[in-house]
């Protein structure tokens, strides 16, 4: 459970610096980091629709 | 990100997740109110994490207009990833399971379009937000107090928890947190 914990405040600490810094910088600045991440995870998954229903259930 | 009343505006660079929701909503808009709720809210005002679907409620229709929809969206280059045929896809709405649609060839990223089922849909499509992108795009979203109650009170996972601490932080200032206080005894007495 500590680790499960830690890991939480870890990532949730991540969280509020990150929230922090789109509070205090340009929508263009924080966002063209934000798109790196979400365009590059919408490239990498790559599914069926028979394996992706079955993943939703 | 400049909170004017009930609009928020964002000169962000489009996400392709952006892009995408917006080609769906432009089709939508023409044929029904809607709000975009739950984790692509928070991602719409910046948070770092990516999600293979966008939610979006919509009050309760009938099959005429359901077809429009449809014809549009195929028009469009959308299809339903859970059925074809546009009687089978509305049964899908009306038995208030959420449909997905994505486009041709693909299923991610892909919108995840339900009605409202209960007072508390109909609540969240009445109290709404619109997001003012650039070039004159917009987005109407579920109220972000809503959007914070639940997924503190109900939905409680470490993601839903994150989304929740990162709306409470970028829109610090302009919430109404007694609002929040309310919509969790709210939500609290209508799951229990």
């Amino acid at each position: 459970m500590t680790f499960i914990n830690d890991n939480n405040a870890e990532r949730m600490n991540f969280v509020e610096l990150w929230a922090e810094y789109v509070l205090n910088h340009s929508d263009i600045e924080w966002s063209v980091q934000q798109n790196v991440l979400i365009n590059s995870c919408l490239k990498s998954a790559r599914m069926t629709r028979k394996e992706y229903l079955a993943m939703k259930g | 990100m400049e909170f004017i009343g009930n609009t928020i505006k964002i000169a962000r660079e489009l996400s392709e997740l952006d892009t995408f929701a917006l080609d769906f909503i432009n089709i939508l808009k023409k044929h029904t109110s809607y709000a975009v709720i739950s984790g692509y809210v928070s991602i719409l005002l910046g948070r770092s994490r990516a999600s293979e679907d966008v939610d979006i409620l919509i009050p309760k229709i009938g099959f005429n207009i359901f077809q429009e929809i449809y014809a549009d969206l195929k028009k469009a280059g959308f299809y339903c990833i859970n059925a074809e045929d546009d009687l089978e896809v509305y049964n899908y709405i009306k038995e208030k399971l959420a449909v997905r649609f994505a486009k041709n060839n693909s299923v991610i990223p892909n919108i995840e379009l339900k009605c409202t089922k209960n007072k508390i849909d109909d609540l969240t499509l009445s109290r709404t937000l619109k997001v003012m992108l650039s070039d004159n795009k917009e987005i109407i979203i579920s109220n972000l107090e809503m959007q914070i109650a639940f997924k503190e009170k109900i939905l409680k996972s470490p993601k839903d928890l994150e989304d929740a601490r990162h709306i409470r932080i970028v829109a610090q200032g302009h919430l109404d947190k007694e609002l929040i206080k309310r919509y969790e005894v709210m939500l609290d007495d209508f799951y229990k």
